[in-house]
C-alpha cells in the first residue's frame, strides 16, 4: 500500500505537488533557461573531454580547446585500455562490490535486533554504531596504517582486502541508521504472527522481515556502491602496487604522468572510458534508481 | 517467552559488526587520540608521553590556521553553494515541467563518475592554456576574466569548491526532495486556492516544514565538508598540496601532510584529534541554533 502510493509519488505525470507555475510566465521560461544553462554547461563539459581525448597531443597545444580533431584518434583509446584502465576498472568494480555486499550484509544482520528486540543494551549500541558517522576517515588512517604496514613487512597481503574490509567497516554506521530506520516501519504483529504459526526466529527474519525491506536494501546498496567507487583516501593510503589502483587512485597516477610527460590525450581517453559505462548504466536504470533512493528515503 | 526465544539471535547478528566496527574503527579511534599525546616521529623512533605539547604546537602553528580557516572557508561558501541551489532544484524538480528526466539526469550523474576523475576534468579545464574555460573566455571578449584559476591564491579554494559541488550536488537534491516529497500536499493546495503566490507558498510553507529535513543534512554537510580531501588533493596536486601559498591546504590535507609526507605522527594524531572536537562543536552548535519548535498543522 505504502509502495504504490510512492510509485505514485514518484511518477512525475501524476505529481504536482508544490504547486505548478503557470506556463507562459517569465518565471516558467527563467525556470528552463536556468536549468537549459546548467544542463548545457555540464554537457559542453563532457563534450570537451571526448572531444580531447581524440586529438594528438600537438592538436591539443595548437589550437583552442573547441577545435575538431585534426584526426581523429581513435587508437588513442586502444592504448589507454591496455595502459593500465582495464585493470583500473577491475579492481574498482572487485572492491567496491565486494565491500558493498559485505558492509549492507552485516549491517543489516546487526541492524535487526537493535530495531526490533527489546533488549537493555539496544539503545547503547545504536549510538555506538552511529557516533561512526561523524569520526572523519583521517582520525582513524594513522593507526591503521601503522598496523597494516608492520603486518606487510612479513606478510603478502593484497592490498585490495584491506581495501574491501575497510569499505565495509566504513558503511557500518550510516548503513545500520538507515536499516534500523526500516526496520521500525514494519509492524510488529507480523512476527507474533509468525511465532504463532511456529516458525522460528530466524525463519521470521529471513523470510518475512528481510523480503519486505528489500526496496530499502536495493537503494542502500546503490549508494553504498556510489560512495565507495569515489572513494580515494584509503585507497591512496593503501595501494602500493599499480596493478591494483582503482579507478579513483589510478587516474590521478595517470594525470601525474600526463603532466610530466606532456602527453594530455591519454589522460582524456582513460578519463572518457571511465566516464561513458557508467553514465550509460546510470541513463538506463536511472528511473528504478531514484525511485529506489527516494522511496527508501521516505521510509527511513 | 516469544521475545526471549528471539534473544537468541541478538548475539549472532550484532556480533560480526560489532567485532569489526570495535578492531577497525573503535580502537584507531583511542589509538588516534592517545597518539595526539605523545611525540612520535616516526617508525621505529621512540617516543615519549609529551602531554598537552601538540596541541600548544598547534596553537601557535600558523600552517594550521589557514588550514583550519580554509577548511571553515569552504564549509560555508560550500554549504551555501550546495543549499541554496540545491533546494532550488530539488523544487523545480518537483514541478511538472517537461524533460524532466534530462534535467534529472545532469544533475545526478557527475555523481557516478569516480569523484578523482570529476576533479581531474575541472583540473584541467581550469587550465590557463589549454583549459576550457580561459580560451572560451577570451573568445567572448572577457579577457580580463582570464586567470590562473588554480595558481591563484585568491581563487584556487573556490575554484576548487566549485568543482565539488559539480560533482556532489546530486545527493544533496536528492535528499532534499525526499524532504519535499514528506509535506503533505493538501496544504500548499489549500495555500494555493486561498490565492497565494508560489513565493508565498514556498517560503512559509514548504520551508517552515522542510526545516527539519534541513538541519539533519546540515549536519551532514558540515562534517563532509571538514573532512574534504578528495578534490583539494587532486586538483592542487599531490606534490603541491596546499596549493599556491598555502590557499587550498585544508583541515584533512593538513593531517595527511604532517602524518603520511612528513611523518610527524604525533603531531598528526593531535590533528585528526581536533577535526574529530571540531566537528562535534559545530554540529551540536548548529543542532542547538537551528532549533525550532515543531510545528502543529
Amino acid at each position: 500500500m505504502a509502495a504504490d502510493s510512492a510509485r505514485m509519488y514518484n511518477d512525475r505525470n501524476v505529481s504536482r505537488k508544490h504547486g505548478r507555475i503557470k506556463p507562459g510566465t517569465t518565471k516558467f521560461t527563467a525556470l528552463y533557461i536556468f536549468l537549459g544553462l546548467y544542463a548545457a554547461f555540464s554537457i559542453t563539459i563532457f563534450v570537451w573531454v571526448a572531444l580531447m581525448s581524440m586529438k594528438t597531443n600537438t592538436d591539443v597545444l595548437l589550437y583552442p580547446p573547441w577545435h575538431l580533431p585534426t584526426t581523429w584518434q581513435w587508437d588513442n583509446y586502444v592504448k589507454a585500455w591496455n595502459n593500465g584502465v582495464a585493470t583500473m576498472f577491475k579492481n574498482s568494480l572487485i572492491v567496491t562490490g565486494i565491500g558493498t555486499f559485505f558492509s549492507v550484509t552485516i549491517s543489516c544482520l546487526a541492524a535487526y535486533p537493535i530495531a526490533r528486540i527489546k533488549f537493555r543494551l539496544s539503545q547503547p549500541l545504536l549510538i555506538f554504531f552511529l557516533l561512526g558517522i561523524m569520526i572523519p576517515y583521517m582520525l582513524t588512517a594513522i593507526p591503521l596504517y601503522m598496523k597494516i604496514e608492520d603486518i606487510r613487512q612479513q606478510y603478502e597481503i593484497d592490498s585490495r582486502l584491506i581495501l574491501v574490509v575497510l569499505y565495509t567497516v566504513s558503511g557500518f554506521s550510516f548503513n545500520t541508521y538507515v536499516m534500523t530506520g526500516f526496520y521500525k516501519t514494519l509492524p510488529y504483529e507480523m512476527e507474533e504472527a509468525a511465532a504463532l504459526d511456529g516458525a522460528s526466529p530466524f525463519r521470521t527474519f529471513w523470510q518475512i522481515m528481510l523480503p519486505l525491506v528489500r526496496p530499502g536494501i536495493a537503494s542502500l546498496a546503490i549508494l553504498n556502491f556510489v560512495s565507495l567507487w569515489n572513494e580515494f583516501f584509503y585507497a591512496l593510503l593503501f595501494t602500493q602496487d599499480k596493478d591494483k589502483y582503482t579507478v579513483t587512485l589510478g587516474l590521478v597516477y595517470l594525470d601525474q604522468q600526463a603532466i610530466y610527460s606532456g602527453k594530455w590525450v591519454g589522460l582524456f581517453a582513460s578519463m572518457t572510458i571511465t566516464m561513458i559505462p557508467v553514465l550509460l548504466i546510470f541513463a538506463v536504470l536511472q528511473r528504478q534508481i531514484v525511485r529506489g533512493l527516494t522511496v527508501g528515503a521516505i521510509k527511513g | 517467552m516469544f521475545q526471549r526465544s528471539r534473544r537468541k539471535l541478538i548475539l549472532p547478528f550484532i556480533a560480526p559488526q560489532f567485532i569489526l566496527y570495535v578492531i577497525f574503527i573503535f580502537l584507531p579511534l583511542a589509538a588516534t587520540i592517545f597518539y595526539g599525546f605523545t611525540d612520535w616521529q616516526g617508525h621505529g623512533r621512540p617516543w615519549h608521553w609529551a602531554g598537552f605539547l601538540n596541541y600548544r604546537i598547534m596553537w601557535h602553528d600558523i600552517n594550521f590556521h589557514k588550514a583550519a580557516k580554509n577548511a571553515a572557508f569552504l564549509m560555508v561558501v560550500g554549504g551555501i553553494i550546495v543549499f541554496i541551489p540545491g533546494i532550488f532544484l530539488a523544487w523545480t524538480l518537483q514541478q511538472s515541467i517537461r524533460f524532466h528526466r534530462f534535467f534529472q539526469f545532469v544533475i545526478l550523474s557527475p555523481l557516478v563518475i569516480a569523484a578523482s576523475v570529476a576533479g581531474l576534468m575541472w583540473k584541467w579545464m581550469y587550465n590557463p592554456t589549454q583549459g576550457l574555460i580561459n580560451p572560451s573566455l577570451k573568445s567572448l571578449g572577457l579577457d580580463s576574466l582570464a586567470r590562473p584559476w588554480l595558481g591563484d591564491p585568491k581563487f584556487a579554494l573556490t575554484a576548487i569548491i566549485i568543482a565539488s559541488v559539480w560533482h556532489g550536488i546530486g545527493t544533496w537534491v536528492l535528499l532534499i526532495s525526499a524532504g519535499i516529497d514528506q509535506i503533505p500536499s493538501d496544504l500548499p493546495d489549500a495555500a494555493r486556492i486561498d490565492g497565494s503566490s508560489d513565493w508565498q507558498v514556498f517560503w512559509h510553507i514548504t520551508l517552515p516544514l522542510l526545516w527539519e529535513v534541513l538541519r539533519i543534512l546540515l549536519v551532514l554537510w558540515i562534517i563532509q565538508a571538514l573532512q574534504a580531501f578528495t578534490f583539494i588533493f587532486v586538483m592542487t596536486g599531490p606534490y603541491g598540496v596546499g596549493g599556491p601559498l598555502g590557499s587550498t591546504e585544508v583541515m584533512g590535507t593538513y593531517v595527511y601532510k604532517m602524518s603520511f609526507t612528513d611523518f610527524k605522527w604525533g603531531y598528526g594524531a593531535g590533528l585528526a584529534t581536533s577535526m574529530l572536537v571540531g566537528i562535534l562543536i559545530l554540529s551540536i552548535l548548529v543542532n542547538r541554533v537551528t532549533f525550532r519548535e515543531s510545528i502543529e498543522y
